[in-house]
């Protein structure tokens, strides 16, 4: 916006209440599950997460039989980690991606044979910080609204690149092969990407 | 605090979870040591929860629900306590970083084998792929023998230091290095210096007098 006062422009900065919210309804319902086994509160989680966790290992490759089984087990586990969910450190669900992740990481090494070096809890674990958020990290959680939306004003490739590598479980090679374009362009579509969501550093 | 990281390609292929186990657990270890990657990580993942609270919903079979319940009341659910006990992860406090004590939950391994005047090895896991994970060590001011890499080639300072072409590597720093990379590691002269090491591919050297040590590497994989 132009300030003929001021002579200078403004950006618009939208704000977002709804999503916000919503993010604190749910660290809500785990801390509630922590607290007290409140099944209500897991009830409420299972119907809004379970669908989309369904969601995210049906496009993972899963089976609608294991998808379907893969959901159980996440949620059994949400269950019994809700005591250990921060919500000072991470958005609910940033919380239920990591812990569902390592649920798809497990399989796939189940299908390989026995594990061979160590459960996927161990190999991506939830690093415990004992100190008080940091600036950065209430900023992050301040500003988990925004990045839902910026996700939806990406560009078509950096989405799709986003989407394959988080969602179809493919290595920056894969992507490139299928896509048929060289694998540094899908470096710098993923960088890209995460510069606009997040701001994130970009490092050479 | 460490100066070398992770690149960020590879930070990211690490959240969405699509990185050889040997890698994940490298960049675990240095993670759990930089709280700088602790952050971009949060971040990263932050992506992978905003993506799930996006995506179109798939109805789950009408008795899921009721299954799930039934589940609940199973005897390994009820063990509450010690799951929290194990999903903490003790990040200080330990000579290990967390995620490599739960491979050496013995501590360090008491026997290295050497393989080069000044450098010694002890190899943790070789995997079925041919991947090693091992701990490196080097003496004081000691050289490790010149050598490329037919892949990929993660090292990670746990104590001490070596520098080589590229810079100084200190506690907590992180180096991938690949085929293109022709380095010389040499430790600090005044402590000794033991790394983490994955090799994703055997090494191979090639300086006149490293060409000697690589049927013994060969063998020790």
């Amino acid at each position: 916006m132009y300030n003929s006062r001021t002579r200078q422009i403004t950006t618009c900065r939208p704000t977002v209440v709804s999503s916000n919210n919503n993010g604190d309804e749910w660290a809500q319902c785990l801390n509630n599950i922590g607290a007290s086994q409140d099944n209500a509160s897991f009830e409420r989680i299972y119907r809004h997460f379970g669908p989309r966790l369904n969601s995210y290992f049906l496009r993972l490759g899963c089976d609608a039989r294991t998808a379907e089984e893969m959901v159980q087990e996440a949620m059994l586990l949400i269950w019994r980690r809700a005591e250990t969910f921060d919500r000072s450190k991470a958005k609910a669900s940033t919380w239920i991606f990591t812990l569902a992740r390592n649920r798809f990481i497990d399989l796939k090494c189940r299908k390989a044979g026995p594990t061979e070096l160590l459960p996927a809890d161990d190999l991506y674990p939830i690093l415990a910080d004992e100190a008080d958020p940091t600036d950065e990290q209430v900023d992050l959680l301040r500003r988990g609204g925004q990045l839902r939306l910026r996700m939806k004003e990406l560009p078509e490739a950096q989405a799709e690149a986003i989407e394959k590598s988080y969602f179809e479980d493919k290595t920056h090679q894969e992507i490139a092969d299928e896509l048929g374009i060289p694998v540094g362009t899908v470096k710098s579509r993923l960088r890209l990407a995460l510069q606009r969501l997040n701001g994130i550093f970009v490092q050479g | 605090m460490a100066v070398h990281h992770p690149s960020l390609d590879l930070l990211q292929a690490y959240s969405a979870g699509n990185t050889h186990p040997a890698l994940a657990l490298a960049v675990a270890a240095h993670c759990s040591m930089c709280s700088l990657c602790r952050q971009r990580l949060a971040q990263l993942n932050e992506i992978g929860g905003t993506l799930l609270e996006n995506v179109a919903p798939v109805e789950l079979s009408d008795n899921g629900w009721q299954a799930l319940q039934a589940r609940l009341q199973q005897p390994e659910v009820l063990q509450r306590q010690q799951e929290k006990a194990e999903s903490m992860v003790e990040v200080t406090h330990s000579k290990l970083p967390a995620p490599l004590s739960k491979l050496m939950p013995q501590g360090l391994p008491k026997k290295f084998t050497r393989i080069g005047w000044s450098l010694r090895q002890a190899t943790l896991k070789t995997m079925s792929d041919g991947t090693v994970i091992a701990l490196h060590h080097i003496s004081a001011g000691g050289t490790t023998p010149r050598h490329t890499h037919e892949g990929q080639e993660v090292t990670l300072v746990l104590e001490g230091s070596f520098s080589d072409e590229n810079g100084l590597y200190q506690p907590g720093d992180f180096l991938l290095v690949d085929e293109h990379t022709d380095h010389r590691p040499t430790a600090s002269k005044n402590e000794d210096c033991l790394c983490f090491t994955v090799q994703l591919a055997p090494l191979k050297l090639t300086g006149p007098i490293g060409k000697w040590f690589n049927p013994i590497i060969r063998a020790l994989q």
